[in-house]
This record gives structure tokens, C-alpha cells and sequence, in this order.
């Protein structure tokens, strides 16, 4: 029986192994498979992490950017999880979406607003399709992106240089067997995770707006990470959805105590009105936006009248 | 997109530089420049004039053929006059008190929803603003050195090209009253009203003489909730903050402040000069929050600007240990 000292450790052995015994002098003491699955927890690499975002990014505001450091904040404080890169994926133009301006502008403020971000990227693959790409192929095809980065041996991921017992683990470990560094092969893939607000969570609610297998696949291959406000309100929904129930282990909801209700509708609205978007987004976006004239009453009008992609697409389908 | 009214001519009584050219032209109260005009929308005739300075100088809701040049006023056509309004608007600074521990995105966002709403007003152009962060002596919990928040406020506003932060409050022997800490800076202004105007489009843009700046408190619309704890403040001093200056006030979620109005005789004789503005993004972001996530070691990007944290980084502000 090994009796581990540091509290922090214990509290990573309650989550892995959910079962406590307390000997006769009040200390935690564990089975030997337990133990086993323990040391295997702290020495092994803690997953990975990519935090794709879907959507309009019509434009992008500090409320998307938060959601990503919420996420971050919330994953690595799991102890389970490390996020080593976050991904913004704006969505191509044949979306169809009311008041969608083209997506070379999204990109480029998208651009502009991580600029100064260490961790967070731009991806343009899914706004280059000539059709909507459904989330489900966003998700794969980024994580297949990264299934064949992590055969090279020559792995450019950027890490998070995060001080700590992880590193420590890590100096221990090169007593033990350099070796195992210098094989990247047994070393997991970084998982991709959708990172969402609750909105999206209940669009699944949606009729024709998502597949239902894309749905399952989502939360079952994949995972999310879901911020919001009204964590019951999610909460609820997951439990009414045997699909979501099914896998809710992989839904992770994070609550955003401080309400910061920064969208892009209003964002439009009040460039529209002349009134003030500072300190909402991004100053280099802002001026973007302004140098651009991006939004106005007749952007706004785009695409009225048309059907959203995935409504077309799905109840095409269901109809054929 | 401009407008060649046949109603809006030389004949028309408005001043000349109202259809020069046959568009619209009109000055802009910030940069003192004469734009054309830009008509948005189908319904609303919004004029946006000067980009840069995003004021928004007549607000109508008419078909096109009754456009009537005046700030914020529903007029039909012909026959009614238009005043000079856009060179008489009052001008006005707003002056922001408070710990600032840290400056947020939230205190500066309050200066530009204030200031929009006092333009979209039609009476006033707000001409600058200030932050003055409270003394030291204010005692107040985890407050961190005048100084850094001195700093943080200054670096906050790096980028802004009309708010400054004003030391003078802070570098006081003690804590002050907020009336005398508006007193101060409204006699600064007076001080240093400009004696003439630069260059401009002929006369008819000249500062009228009778316009003496005023100086506005901003606040979060709480502020008139706690007008109503006993000993917080003295009846004198709100009555002469409401009387003489004038309050614009930011509403925040789970305040009331109409209630808060209508609950003192004093703030009810005098409300036309608080001014409540509703902040359409709602936004619950305070330096409490703020530390809190700093001594947790969350991040707090996007939420204050970049520098302000990089700076309290360097200095070590807001770990949790008590000081």
C-alpha cells in the first residue's frame, strides 16, 4: 500500500479511481490495480487537447475569444486534460446565413483578433469549401490533420511551457527511460473538441438544422465543451436527449459566471445605429470593420429569403 | 448614397451649408468638419455623419420627401424653421470616480455607451472624458496602490484619443467627496475653455459664447441605490452633484435605477439631469471578478486590455496574498 503525501496527487487518484479505503490510521490506501491505474494517470501524458470553434464569427468579439480561455481554464483544471492549441474555423459563405458577409472578411478579423494570442489560430479550410461543410467533417477533418502531424517525428504542435508537477513527472521520468520521449508513437493523439456556447447545444434541438448520427458522432467521437450562463438549462436538455445522455461524459458544460453578452448580432445592430463597438471586440477588428464599411443595413439584407444550407441539405435528403 | 431633395434648396430657409452641392452636408461636433451625409435604412433616416467620431445628428423617422435636417426632432417640411442646433449642443466631459482595481473593459465601455446616448440626445457632444480613481485612503478592501492603478488606467487608455485618467484625486493628502472631486476638475474645465475656433466653414461654426462645458459624474446606475445608505452620503452633496453637474447613469443587470429615482424627492425634483442609459450588452464584468480570477490563476484575457495585464503580471497585482 503506498501512501501518497501531496494533496494534490490525492485528489487526481479520487477522480481516476472513484474508490476510497482508509486504514486504521485514517489514510487513504488503495489495491494495487488501482495503484497501478494511478501511476499510470500521473505519468502518462494528460490528453491533449484542440479546441475547435464553429461558426459565423460575423465578426468575431471577446466573447468568443473568452470562451476559449474559459475552456482552457476549465480543461486543464481538470487535471485530465491539457489544451495545447485552440482553432477558430469561420464558415464558408454558401452557409446562407442572414446577414453573412463574405468570408474573407471574417477570416481576416478573425486573424486580427488572435494576433496576440499565443495558443489560438485561424483555420481556413472550412470557409475555402465551395459547399457547406456539415460540423461533424470540420471535426474530422481536424482531427485527421493531426493524426498525420503526430506520425512526423518532427512535432510542431505548440506546447504550453505550463510550470508545475506535470514537469517535474517529466524530469522524473527521464531518470527512468529517455526513451519513451524520444518515441512519439506511443504517445496519444491530441483529441479535437467542439467548443461551444450553449446556444449551439440546444440548436441541436432544431429540426433538420443537424443530422441525428452527426449528433452522436459529435459527443461520442469527438467531445464538447459547452460555456454557458444557465447550466441547468443545459443540463436539462442533455438529460432529455438520450443521445447527449449517452455520452455526457464527453460534454463538458463550464459556467460562465459572469454573464458577458457580447454577440454579433448586436455587435451588427449597433454598427448599424453609429453606436460605439469599443472595448467589445478587438480594437484591430474594429478598425477593420470601420475601414472596410463591412456592416450596414444592406449587409444585413443578404441571403433573406434564402434557406439555410443545412436546412436545404437535410430535408433535401430526408425528402430523396 | 446622397440626396438631391427639391424641397431642400436655397430657398428652403436652412443655412447654406445644409444643401451645398445638392447633398447634405453637416458638421461633425468632435472634429469640427463638414461631411456629406450618409442615409441609412429604408424606414429610419439615420444620418451618420464623420465616420471617425460616429455622431449621429438627426434621427427621423419620415419618408424621404419631409427629410428635415434637425437633430432628433419628428418635423414635416417646408415652413418650419430649423435651428442652429448642432453648434449649440452643450458640450460635455464625464468624469468617472472610482477604485478602478483593476480598470476593466466595462469601466471603458461606459464612456462610450454614455457618450453615444448623450449625442443620440440631440442636446449635448461630449467633448472628453476622465477617470479619476479614488485615494488610497478610501480604505477600501484589497485596494492596491494609487499608483498601479494610476498606471493600469493610463495604459488602459493608450488608445483612446478623447478619455484620460487624472492623478489629482489620487495624490491627495485623503479621501475626498466626489463633489469636490467634480468640483476640481469642473473648474480645471473652465479654465481651460478654448478661446476661439480654428479655422472653419464661415462663422455659422463658431462655439456659441453662452455654451459653457459641463461636467457630468458617469457611473453605473448602482451609484443611485447607494445614495439611499445612511452616512454614504451627504444629503448637500447629492443634491448639488444632481443640481449642479448632472449624473449619466449605466444601467447594469438587477438594478432598477427608475425605482431609485422615483424612491428620493431630491433625485425625482432633478431627474431630467440623470441621465439613464441602457447598456445593450449586458455585461456582468467587475474588478472584483477580475481579481478573483487573477488570484485563481484563470486568465482574464479579452477582459481588460492587454497591456493592463501585462502590467499587474509584471508587478504581481491581484496573487491573493493580503496586503
Amino acid at each position: 500500500m503506498v501512501k501518497f503525501r501531496n494533496a494534490g496527487d490525492k485528489e487526481k487518484i479520487s477522480q481516476a479511481s472513484g474508490e476510497e479505503k482508509y486504514n486504521e490510521q485514517g489514510v487513504r490506501v488503495f489495491h494495487l490495480d488501482q495503484q497501478l491505474q494511478v501511476l499510470t494517470m500521473e505519468n502518462s501524458e494528460k490528453t491533449e487537447v484542440v479546441l475547435l470553434a464553429c461558426g459565423s464569427f460575423n465578426p468575431i468579439t471577446n466573447m468568443h475569444l473568452r470562451l476559449f480561455e474559459l475552456a482552457k481554464d476549465y480543461m486543464n483544471g481538470t487535471g485530465k486534460y491539457r489544451v495545447i492549441k485552440g482553432v477558430i474555423s469561420p464558415v464558408g459563405d454558401a452557409y446562407k446565413k442572414k446577414g453573412l458577409i463574405s468570408a474573407h472578411h471574417r477570416v481576416i478579423m478573425a486573424e486580427l483578433a488572435t494576433k496576440n494570442s499565443e495558443w489560438v489560430e485561424v483555420d481556413t479550410w472550412e470557409s475555402l469549401q465551395k459547399d457547406w461543410v456539415e460540423t461533424l467533417k470540420v471535426l474530422r477533418h481536424h482531427q485527421e490533420k493531426l493524426e498525420a502531424s503526430s506520425c512526423d517525428p518532427q512535432q510542431d504542435s505548440p506546447r504550453l511551457e505550463r510550470p508545475g508537477r506535470k514537469r517535474k513527472w517529466a524530469e522524473q521520468r527521464q531518470d527512468f527511460g529517455q526513451k519513451e520521449l524520444l518515441e512519439p508513437k506511443t504517445k496519444d493523439v491530441p483529441k479535437v473538441k467542439l467548443l461551444c456556447g450553449a446556444d449551439l447545444l440546444e440548436s441541436f434541438g432544431v429540426p433538420n438544422l443537424w443530422k441525428r448520427e452527426d449528433i452522436t458522432r459529435i459527443v461520442g467521437d469527438y467531445g464538447l465543451i459547452c460555456i454557458t450562463r444557465a447550466g441547468n438549462d443545459a443540463e436539462k436538455f442533455i438529460y432529455e436527449s438520450d443521445a447527449l445522455w449517452k455520452h455526457r461524459n464527453n460534454i463538458h458544460l463550464v459556467n460562465e459566471w459572469i454573464t458577458n453578452d457580447i454577440s454579433s448580432t448586436k455587435i451588427r445592430r449597433a454598427l448599424r445605429r453609429g453606436q460605439s463597438i469599443r472595448y467589445l471586440v478587438p480594437d484591430l477588428v474594429r478598425e477593420y470593420i470601420e475601414k472596410h464599411d463591412l456592416y450596414s443595413p444592406e449587409s444585413e439584407e443578404r441571403n433573406v429569403g434564402v434557406v439555410l444550407a443545412p436546412l436545404q441539405k437535410n430535408t433535401a435528403e430526408a425528402n430523396s | 448614397m446622397f440626396v438631391n431633395g427639391p424641397i431642400m434648396g436655397k430657398g428652403s430657409g436652412l443655412p447654406w451649408w445644409v444643401w451645398c452641392c445638392g447633398s447634405y452636408l453637416d458638421l461633425c461636433p468632435l472634429s469640427r468638419k463638414v461631411n456629406k451625409i450618409k442615409f441609412l435604412g429604408k424606414e429610419t433616416r439615420e444620418s451618420l455623419c464623420c465616420r471617425k467620431h460616429r455622431q449621429i445628428l438627426c434621427h427621423i423617422a419620415l419618408p424621404l420627401e419631409h427629410l428635415l435636417l434637425e437633430d432628433s426632432r419628428v418635423a414635416t417640411a417646408v415652413g418650419v424653421e430649423v435651428p442652429d442646433k448642432m453648434k449649440s449642443r452643450i458640450p460635455v466631459v464625464l468624469l468617472a470616480c472610482g477604485s478602478f482595481n483593476p480598470i476593466t473593459n466595462m469601466h471603458l465601455r461606459l464612456f462610450e455607451v454614455a457618450r453615444d446616448h448623450l449625442h443620440q440626445t440631440g442636446m449635448y457632444k461630449v467633448i472628453g472624458g476622465i477617470i479619476s480613481p479614488v485615494n488610497d485612503n478610501y480604505r477600501k478592501k484589497d485596494l492596491v496602490a494609487a499608483h498601479h492603478r494610476v498606471a493600469m488606467a493610463r495604459l488602459a487608455l493608450q488608445t483612446s484619443d478623447w478619455i484620460r485618467v487624472d492623478p489629482w484625486e489620487s495624490e491627495q493628502a485623503q479621501w475626498m467627496e466626489t463633489v469636490k472631486v467634480l468640483r476640481h476638475h469642473h473648474s480645471e474645465l473652465l479654465r481651460s475653455l478654448p478661446q476661439t475656433e480654428g479655422p472653419d466653414h464661415g462663422r455659422a461654426h463658431s462655439l456659441a459664447p453662452t455654451a459653457v462645458p459641463e461636467l457630468k459624474l458617469l457611473c453605473g446606475a448602482d451609484i443611485l441605490k447607494t445614495f439611499q445608505t445612511p452616512n454614504l452620503w451627504k444629503e448637500a452633496h447629492i443634491q448639488e452633484i444632481v443640481e449642479k453637474f448632472g449624473m449619466v447613469c449605466v444601467s447594469r443587470t438587477g438594478h432598477n435605477p427608475k425605482e431609485y429615482i422615483s424612491g428620493s424627492a431630491i433625485l425625482q425634483r432633478y431627474q431630467h439631469n440623470i441621465h439613464l442609459v441602457r447598456e445593450p450588452v449586458q455585461n456582468e464584468l467587475s474588478s472584483t471578478y477580475i481579481r478573483r480570477a487573477l488570484s485563481q490563476g484563470q486568465s482574464v484575457k479579452y477582459l481588460l486590455p492587454d497591456a493592463v495585464i501585462t502590467y499587474i503580471k509584471e508587478h504581481n497585482l491581484y496573487t491573493g496574498d493580503s496586503s
